[in-house]
């Protein structure tokens, strides 16, 4: 069983990482949340279905990612309410994309900004479809939505993502 | 404005761009708006932007999990028995209920029991240390108590973390902190010279 668990691990723990990545725009956050989705596998490894099990693990790691967001919140708030600085910056990272070249860097990093900014489940379906390239079938399974409104839902999320490029490109000239 | 007016005006064009790009409109639609982007510039720059954001979007590389952040899930793993189930094979017996808080999640009933007994061994002995009058203790054997209570500690500590319990701390403080406080009080009020009382010459 646990081999079984280690084979699983290892051939979701990079699109885990790669959604928690995108959606927290942040290294440390996404590692902490891919642990969390790793450990809340083991937890359930009994009581799922190998069929369903990669929805599930979207689902979960979806979920989680919402709490990191709503915890990074609350910490903000307690800080900003008790009048101390922020010692660390727990938001978007400002670190340049991992393996982006040179060309076309600024944008891409634009880009990756804008996509944390997006509202749920906007954010989620974006990532899901146009980075990790999923069918709509998968998408609407692992968010328990309609086939067409993930569709209409997406095409929202990416004129959305356009707006925010737009106020960024014209803030800076 | 008749339909064939509003498939040919810029905000219908803006508006169904996505679909455009993703196939989804009908043959006479994508047709419409061909011709129409042949014909407007600014529809033709919006479709080149579009275009360009989301060749941007879909180039953003997947990425590798660094292996530490599997390594540790797998670390817990193997502190558990590999043939059971770790949340059904350690449910947490009455006993340890009482003196554990948390969701037990991987380390066998021995481990912890152990734990339990070098806590409060150690505790005991250290205790029985403490009682003893102020005179009788070297510095050595203060070096030593607290050698052995900052292990206790530390062991106790790193059973926590892996079990994902934490003792309690009514446990801690009715277990160990205050028969130590306790301990040390009456070991300093015994090192303390003290005024006799005046009982009036009776026994």
């Amino acid at each position: 069983m646990a081999e079984k668990f280690r084979k699983v691990v290892d051939r979701y723990r990079n699109s885990v990482y790669t959604f928690a990545y995108y959606s927290l725009g942040n290294k440390e956050e996404a590692e902490d949340t891919t642990q969390e989705v790793l450990m809340r596998l083991w937890r359930n490894w009994q009581d799922l279905k190998t069929e369903t099990m990669p929805a599930w693990i979207r689902r979960v790691t979806r979920n989680a990612c919402i709490d990191m967001i709503r915890r990074r919140r609350a910490y903000s708030a307690r800080v900003v309410a008790s009048g101390e600085t922020l010692a660390f910056d727990h938001a978007v990272s400002n670190e340049p994309d991992p393996d982006v070249s040179a060309e076309n860097s600024e944008l891409r990093d634009q880009i990756r900004r804008a996509l944390t900014t997006l509202k749920e489940p906007y954010r989620s379906i974006v990532i899901f479809r146009e980075i990790q390239d999923m069918r709509y079938e998968q998408i609407s399974e692992s968010l328990d939505l309609p086939l067409n409104t993930v569709k209409s839902y997406l095409h929202r999320g990416r004129r959305m993502l356009r707006e925010q490029l737009r106020e960024t490109l014209h803030e800076r000239g | 404005m008749n339909a064939d007016d509003k498939k040919t005006s810029c905000s219908w064009v803006v508006e169904s761009i996505d679909s455009y790009i993703d196939g989804d409109l009908g043959r006479d639609e994508m047709a419409a708006i061909k011709t129409h982007v042949n014909k407007c510039r600014r529809c033709r720059e919006e479709l080149a932007f579009v275009k360009g954001t989301l060749a941007q979007l879909r180039d953003l590389p997947n990425l590798d999990c660094p292996r530490r952040v599997s390594d540790v899930v797998h670390e817990r793993l193997a502190a558990s028995r590999p043939d059971q189930h770790p949340v059904r094979a350690t449910v947490p017996s009455g006993f340890v209920k009482r003196w554990f808080s948390g969701r037990q999640l991987g380390v066998p009933r021995p481990a912890l029991a152990s734990a339990l007994i070098v806590l409060v061994v150690l505790s005991s002995l250290i205790i029985s240390r403490i009682n003893r009058p102020a005179e009788h203790i070297s510095p050595e054997q203060v070096s030593e108590a607290e050698a052995a209570v900052k292990w206790t500690f530390a062991y106790v500590n790193e059973i926590s973390r892996r079990s994902g319990l934490a003792v309690r701390d009514e446990v801690f403080e009715a277990g160990v902190i205050r028969p130590m406080q306790r301990a040390v009080r009456s070991a300093l009020e015994a090192d303390t010279p003290t005024v006799p009382k005046d009982n009036g010459g009776s026994i």
